[in-house]
């Protein structure tokens, strides 16, 4: 399999004293579905937004495609993050807005200014952000505020907006944290959709050991910002389990 | 540290005590006969309180064991006490407050009082026309000074400008300059456009316009530290440019809190217009100035009229259109 993000000694230090992440070193190949795991505090969303510089790193680099981005600026950095589709926790959608206006957002890396104005007068970009509402399955709410949906289907307008970028790798930051088991699962769903389907490489980080059961194809897990586990899910026994939420959990009360 | 911060409150304190006793004794506070005995009683009355460790600085700066003790129990809270009334005390003095003035001086305001109860609705048609001249010069100082107050809050706002060297300086010269633009009255504004164009509403647009400026500036900063920090970094995930960034995730945040700022704005700036317009700004306070001059009492009657029914319809209209936009 070709690899296509190459992590190597990624170090994030935000305070003096506050270690992020410590020379983290992880290999994604194309296509993969991998699953981050750890604690609160483990530096999941740290690591995440290393990938895509929404976040600084340190030291370490980071390779995309074999391409170097850790010094990039300007246009090319803009072009790398364009590469990263990313998902939220929070949504982090414009709830003032359509969920049209949303998702056309999501395409804003390619446009330049003044069509960024007008959105909604090129209609080639109408249309395939109708698209890519449709295949989340909320093409009855195109011109509805965001605000007026239920979390689920937030989460889907979130989901088709990273479609919109046309990224080769989805970043996404426990996104069904904030669901009931029934719409997370859905929701997982169609990641698990774009990664098959669509040959979407996918990073994802969860809490939940048994949705990293169904639909990772690897897991690495970190503890204290060191990669304490690599490896497929069924690897992941008592002994493993233990040595990534620490002594006392038990794996009934983390499902 | 905390120990030399209540130092030097207890000093001001005492020796600001000190000079009201001296004021008191004197009624007047000449700096000779201050000097000597004023502070020799402010550093000995620090020296003693930080010694008990029972002094108001030493509350502000929260020493634990003392905040404990019961107020009355200790030194500083009565000198808390007489502290405040011997500043009634001077201030009723040098206020000159005189309660029989007050009681048998309501003769000399018949004049007023009956020209309100019989305005000159001979003079209604001018006196609208002045009227109108306040509203659309407080409307056109407050639609002017959005652009500028607009451009200005992304530079002075916190969370958008970049951490180097260059944001920090930017940032710190527009809030600067809009704290100082902001304390500086509008009446003194007016009084420097008077003198810079002349007399009359534009003079007064202008100074309405600046005062406008500053102070949209901060509340619409401010409006723009509080936002929802997840869109931007979403959009910014995205590849955006910070343009678009501000046009994506900062804009729709803010553009319905901005309308309500704006709109409370006007209703401010009508008020003011009308005490601008007494300096020189032109309007309706202009002709009340001229008229309260001269005497008319009928005139000056007619004009807080519509001053009153003016303002009490803005602030109508203005609170209805705010709650709307709250609500959107
Ligand atoms: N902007 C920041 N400034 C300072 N410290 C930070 C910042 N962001 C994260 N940290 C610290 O870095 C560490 C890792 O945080 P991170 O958010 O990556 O953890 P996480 O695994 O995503 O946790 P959670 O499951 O709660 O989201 C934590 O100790 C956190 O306090
Ligand atoms: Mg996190």
């Amino acid at each position: 399999m070709a690899e296509i993000l190459e992590i190597r000694g990624l170090t994030k230090t935000f305070a003096a004293d506050v270690q992020a992440l410590k020379e983290v070193d992880i290999t994604v190949n194309r296509g993969e579905f991998l699953v981050l795991l750890g604690l609160s505090g483990s530096g999941k969303s740290t690591l995440l937004r290393c990938l895509n510089r929404l976040i600084e790193p340190t030291s370490g680099d980071i390779y995309f495609d074999q391409q170097r981005t850790t010094d990039l600026q300007g246009a090319e950095l803009r072009a790398i993050r364009r590469k990263f589709g990313m998902v939220y926790q929070q949504f982090n959608l414009i709830n003032n807005l359509s969920v049209l206006v949303n998702v056309i957002s999501g395409n804003l890396g390619r446009m330049g200014f003044w069509q960024s104005v007008f959105p909604l007068r090129n209609k080639e970009l109408v249309s395939r952000a109708k698209e890519n509402i449709a295949r989340v399955g909320l093409s009855d709410f195109t011109h509805t505020r965001v605000k007026n949906l239920s979390g689920g289907q937030q989460q889907r307008v979130a989901i088709a907006r990273a479609l919109m970028q046309e990224p080769e790798v989805i970043l996404a930051d426990e996104p069904v944290a904030s669901l009931d088991p029934a719409t997370a699962d859905t929701v997982m769903q169609y990641l698990g959709k774009l990664n098959k389907e669509d040959g979407i490489t996918i990073i994802c980080s969860l809490h939940f050991l048994s949705l990293a059961r169904k639909y990772g194809s690897r897991v690495v897990a970190l503890k204290n910002g060191e990669l304490v586990f690599s490896g497929t899910p069924d690897m992941i026994d008592e002994t493993r389990f233990q040595a990534i939420y620490g002594e006392d959990a038990q794996e009934v009360e983390i499902r | 540290m905390k120990r030399t911060t209540s130092i030097i409150i207890d000093f001001i304190l005492s020796t600001y005590f000190a000079g009201s006793l001296i004021f008191l004794i004197n009624l007047i506070l000449v700096w000779s006969t201050f000097l000597i005995p004023g502070l020799i009683f402010a550093v000995a009355a620090t020296f003693f309180m930080q010694v008990f460790n029972d002094s108001i600085g030493l509350r502000i700066s929260e020493n634990k064991t003392l905040l404990k003790r019961k107020f009355f129990s200790t030194i500083s809270g009565w000198f808390i006490i007489i502290l405040l009334l011997s500043t009634m005390v001077v201030g009723w003095i040098i206020v000159e407050v005189n309660i029989s003035d007050f009681l048998l001086g309501i003769n000399n305001t018949r004049g007023i009082v009956s020209g309100l109860f019989s305005p000159n609705l001979k003079n209604l048609v001018p006196m609208l026309s002045a009227l109108a001249e306040t509203i659309y010069l407080a409307l056109l100082a407050t639609i002017l000074a959005i652009p500028f107050a607009f451009i200005f809050s992304f530079l002075a706002a916190r969370n958008l400008m970049p951490k180097s060297f260059l944001g920090n300086l930017i940032y710190i010269l527009i809030r600067t300059l809009a704290t100082f633009f902001r304390s500086v009255e509008a009446v003194i504004w007016a009084i420097i456009f008077c003198v810079w164009v002349g007399i009359g509403p534009f003079a007064g647009m202008l100074a309405l316009m600046i005062h406008s400026i500053a102070a949209l500036t901060k509340l619409y900063s401010e409006q723009i530290e509080n936002i929802d920090h997840g869109p931007v970094e979403a959009i910014k995930g995205t590849g955006a440019t910070t343009l678009q960034i501000w046009l994506y995730a900062v804009i729709p945040q803010i553009l319905s809190p901005y309308l309500a700022f704006t709109i409370y704005r006007w209703d401010i700036n009508v008020r003011m217009a009308t005490i601008v317009g007494f300096v020189g700004g032109g309007g309706i306070g202009l002709a009340l100035q001229q008229e309260q001059q001269l005497l008319r009492w009928h005139n000056v009657g007619l004009i807080i009229w519509l001053i009153a029914i003016v303002i009490w319809i803005m602030d109508m209209i203005s609170g209805k259109i705010r709650a709307r936009l709250m609500e959107m």
